[in-house]
Parts: C-alpha cells; sequence; structure tokens
C-alpha cells in the first residue's frame, strides 16, 4: 500500500478588508465595463455629431468669398483632416454601440465567459479607436483656431 | 525551487485543511520584484468558500 503524498504545508490569512473591497471593486468593474464602454461611445457620437453639424453649419452659412484667413491652404489642410478624425471617431463609437447578435449557452458558464470577453473586446476596439480620432480631431480644430488667431491678428 | 505539485492549506475561517494545486495559483502572471521572496495569492476553501491568502514562494512563478 502507498503512502499518501505529503505536500508541504503553508500558512494562511484571511482577508484584509481592503483586499476584499478591492476585489469586489474590480469585479464589480469588470461586469459593469459594457455599459460604461458603451456609456462613453454615446458621448463621443453626441460630441461628434454635434461638432460635424456645427462645421456643416459654419461651411453653410459662410460668406463667399471666403475670408482670406480661411483660403490659406494650411487651415484647409487641418478643417479637411480634423473633420475626417471624427468622422473616423464617429465610426468608431458606432462601431462600439452597435447591436451585435451573440448566442450564448447560459448553462455554460465558460461559454458565457468567453461571450463576454469578445463582446468586451470589440466595444473596447471601438471606443479606442473613437478616442484616439476624438482627440486627433480636436487638436485639429484647435490648430486652426491657434492658426486663423494668428493670421488674424 | 521545485515546485511542487500541490500545497497544504489550512483555511482560517473553518479550520478546515486541504492540499490545493499550486498549478492555478501561479497561473496568472507576477510581477516579481528584486529582493521579493514570496507572492501572494488567493485560494477558496473548498469547505466554506471564503478566500484565504497565502505567500508563496517566488521560486514558484520561475516556471511561468
Amino acid at each position: 500500500m502507498s503512502e499518501p503524498d505529503v505536500y508541504p504545508s503553508f500558512p494562511t490569512e484571511p482577508e484584509t478588508a481592503e483586499e476584499a473591497a478591492l476585489y469586489a471593486w474590480f469585479t464589480e468593474q469588470r461586469i459593469k465595463s459594457v455599459d460604461n464602454l458603451e456609456g462613453a461611445a454615446r458621448q463621443i457620437i453626441t460630441l461628434c455629431t454635434t461638432l460635424l453639424g456645427l462645421l456643416l453649419g459654419l461651411l453653410a452659412l459662410t460668406e463667399d468669398p471666403l475670408p482670406a484667413h480661411l483660403n490659406w491652404s494650411g487651415v484647409q489642410w487641418l478643417g479637411g483632416l480634423g473633420v475626417a478624425a471624427l468622422l473616423v471617431a464617429l465610426g468608431g463609437a458606432l462601431w462600439a454601440v452597435m447591436p451585435w447578435r451573440v448566442e450564448a449557452n447560459l448553462i455554460d458558464p465558460e461559454d458565457l465567459q468567453a461571450k463576454f470577453e469578445t463582446l468586451l473586446a470589440r466595444k473596447r476596439l471601438g471606443l479606442q479607436v473613437a478616442v484616439v480620432c476624438f482627440g486627433a480631431g480636436m487638436l485639429f480644430l484647435g490648430a486652426i483656431v491657434v492658426v486663423t488667431l494668428a493670421l488674424i491678428i | 525551487m521545485t515546485r511542487p505539485e500541490k500545497i497544504n492549506l489550512t483555511c482560517t475561517h473553518c479550520g478546515h485543511n486541504w492540499d490545493q494545486p499550486t498549478a492555478p495559483l501561479v497561473a496568472q502572471k507576477a510581477v516579481i520584484y528584486r529582493g521579493d521572496k514570496t507572492v501572494k495569492r488567493r485560494a477558496t476553501c473548498p469547505n466554506c468558500h471564503r478566500w484565504v491568502t497565502v505567500q508563496l514562494p517566488a521560486e514558484y512563478f520561475d516556471h511561468e
């Protein structure tokens, strides 16, 4: 008859209140991350559509011929890049909130976990693109304001 | 130091004693700073299902 395996013993400690609270907080954040990502994406959609609408309105109401400082090719390039960046940001945000059919087996925890990860990865990618492009768009539009002011003054 | 297949733990909540496989405990990446001798990990008591923490030797993580 073989002897039972003897494994090394290690002392254990109960979790501290802070460790337990941190674990609970991270677990909660993980589950809420899909809603948080969607909320951020909707915010970017609102900002992008408002800014693009504003720019379209400015283009429609602008006087003809354009003021001299707007005819400078640098301003036109910055404007074009800014609008393009905002459009890409809008696309990324829409990708993050786009309805997506997910077939999950509710009695299979591993399947639920895998589907959750897939869903999260898609929304995360869309929002990352949206945030970076929105930031770039803001930089371009901000540069227009600075350049225009410099040309006017 | 060779990592054992299991380690023996005693729950601080209910006193239950069990052999905990080490693979799940060292499966997650750990940042081990120079001079660190141990790495803290959480384990679930199979009896009362509450968490306990255990300090594992840093050498156990060399295999990952």
